[in-house]
């Protein structure tokens, strides 16, 4: 799979656009109206929920791999934060499993690892190593933000609830560990993109 | 009021334990529930879902009256709160419906109680700025920016209670700021008491946004909160890593309401 399937994920420079975007259209429009501003346009189908919890199994399970790829490079700290996120991750995996029932697969996602494998195995720093997690982790809370907006399923948009906030103190804690500021910690300033432009797409990376 | 702290910092992480180890169960149940195949009553499947009845909204009405009158005698403003249900009208009101109330009303609380409390988390980083214990360059900065995304909440949230029909509750969560935020504001010693005080706020607010999201009636309501409550847990992720608090962070985000029900701002 190209890597262009990854492009959704921001580079520091278009997440200070992003940022400054969202700011000057708060100044402009003092009443903001975030379910039309942050919905995706061209979203229209409803997720299942047994199916939506298969999808998430499989991107959790993905994100572990993928810190598995990266522990490597990281310092002994650094590795133990890693290594709370994959315990985390690992809990969202069995959570998401159990809602799946029948569906879940216990695979990893297979066109994300696909995209992430190449990337991981160009990795040479810590700090690059670091940045693609952030940048999966803000991926992911985009993609439980949008099927928030698409689930019919109570149970399945429950469990994404509760899990997405976590991500989003994954994403901050590596953003500001990389130094990265404000900008870094929240690419979408004052909210999270329910965009899956900036998330992961079932419809591109489908669980196995 | 340090040993009080700590006691409710106890409290949660039992709480918290004693829910992870509820989760499975539960998620299982919730599941067979939505599901069609707990054969329960719809009051049964309120309750277990956390939706007020009638009769429990009005009770938690009155009593936020009560905080709001606690708030007035501190010469607070309580304008915004309404004439007390007595209890004959609650049972009068019970025996003619003892329905769930309805998905607007209850949305409207569940918005109205986040907006509660971003207004809160604006006054309580004000408090910050104007403190003369805090001091460090990076948590003014921090503090500023942070102020200024709960004012974007807060902006973002009014239109989704007007639209309901509704008056958006624009004063600060009257209950939590007398019991828990000046109590803490007073007896600040240091600026990590008003960091690790903004830290609490933070997780009360990104927390009570999951359980709106557990009951809000649209998903596109449910996807909003949720854009807000991603960014309070970063803004507590980042606040503990600045004042060096010393906080575990949480594989999930409990699904109950943190505040207690006299909390709960009333339609």
């Amino acid at each position: 799979m190209p890597l262009s399937h990854l492009s959704p994920m921001p580079s520091r420079r278009s997440f200070l656009t992003v940022a400054a975007g969202v700011a000057v259209g708060a100044t402009a429009a003092p009443v903001l109206v975030p379910v039309e501003r942050l919905l995706p346009r061209a979203a229209a189908q409803q997720l299942d929920g047994a199916g939506f919890a298969a999808f998430g199994e499989s991107l959790e399970l993905a994100v572990v791999e993928a810190y598995d790829g990266i522990v490597d490079l990281l310092s002994s700290d650094l590795a133990a934060v890693a290594d709370g996120f994959v315990d985390h991750h690992r809990e969202h995996a069995e959570a998401f499993a159990e809602l799946a029932g029948e569906r879940a697969t216990g695979q990893a996602n297979g066109p994300l690892l696909e995209a992430l494998t190449p990337q991981i195995e160009e990795l040479g720093t810590q700090s690059a190593a670091l940045a693609l997690a952030k940048n999966t982790e803000n991926q992911i809370v985009a993609t439980y933000a949008w099927a928030l907006s698409q689930l019919a399923d109570d149970a399945a948009a429950s469990l994404a609830a509760t899990i997405l906030p976590a991500e989003s103190a994954h994403a901050a804690t590596l953003g500001h560990i990389l130094g990265e500021g404000i900008e870094g910690a929240f690419p979408f300033g004052a909210f999270e993109s329910a965009d899956i432009a900036n998330g992961l797409d079932p419809n591109v990376f489908p669980a196995s | 009021m340090t040993d009080h702290r700590f006691t409710i910092q106890r409290a949660l992480r039992a709480v918290d334990a004693d829910h992870r180890a509820a989760l499975p169960g539960w998620r299982a149940l919730l599941g067979r529930v939505l599901r069609g195949e707990e054969p329960l009553s719809p009051a049964q499947r309120a309750d277990l879902l956390g939706v007020p009845t009638r009769r429990q909204v009005l009770r938690i009405g009155g009593t936020a009256l009560a905080g709001s009158a606690l708030l007035a005698a501190c010469g607070g403003d309580d304008d915004e709160a309404a004439p007390p249900e007595t209890p004959d009208d609650i049972e009068d009101d019970d025996v003619a419906t003892d329905d769930v109330v309805s998905d607007a009303d209850r949305d409207v609380v569940l918005v109205n109680t986040a907006l509660s409390l971003e207004v809160l988390a604006v006054d309580t980083y004000q408090v910050l700025l104007e403190s003369p214990l805090v001091t460090s360059p990076e948590v003014i900065d921090v503090a500023t920016v942070f102020q200024s995304h709960h004012a974007q909440h807060r902006e973002a949230l009014v239109p989704l209670v007007e639209a309901a029909g509704a008056e958006p509750f624009l004063t600060a969560n009257p209950v939590v700021k007398a019991a828990f935020v000046d109590p803490q504001i007073f007896g600040a010693a240091a600026e990590a008491d008003l960091v690790r005080l903004a830290w609490d706020v933070e997780q009360a607010a990104a927390q009570t946004y999951v359980h709106a999201a557990t009951a809000l009636s649209t998903a596109a309501q449910r996807s909003t909160v949720m854009t807000i409550s991603g960014v309070e847990a970063r803004h507590a992720a980042i606040l503990d890593l600045l004042a060096e608090l010393g906080k575990e962070e949480q594989a999930v985000y409990p699904a109950d309401s943190p505040l207690p029900s006299d909390a709960i701002v009333p339609r």
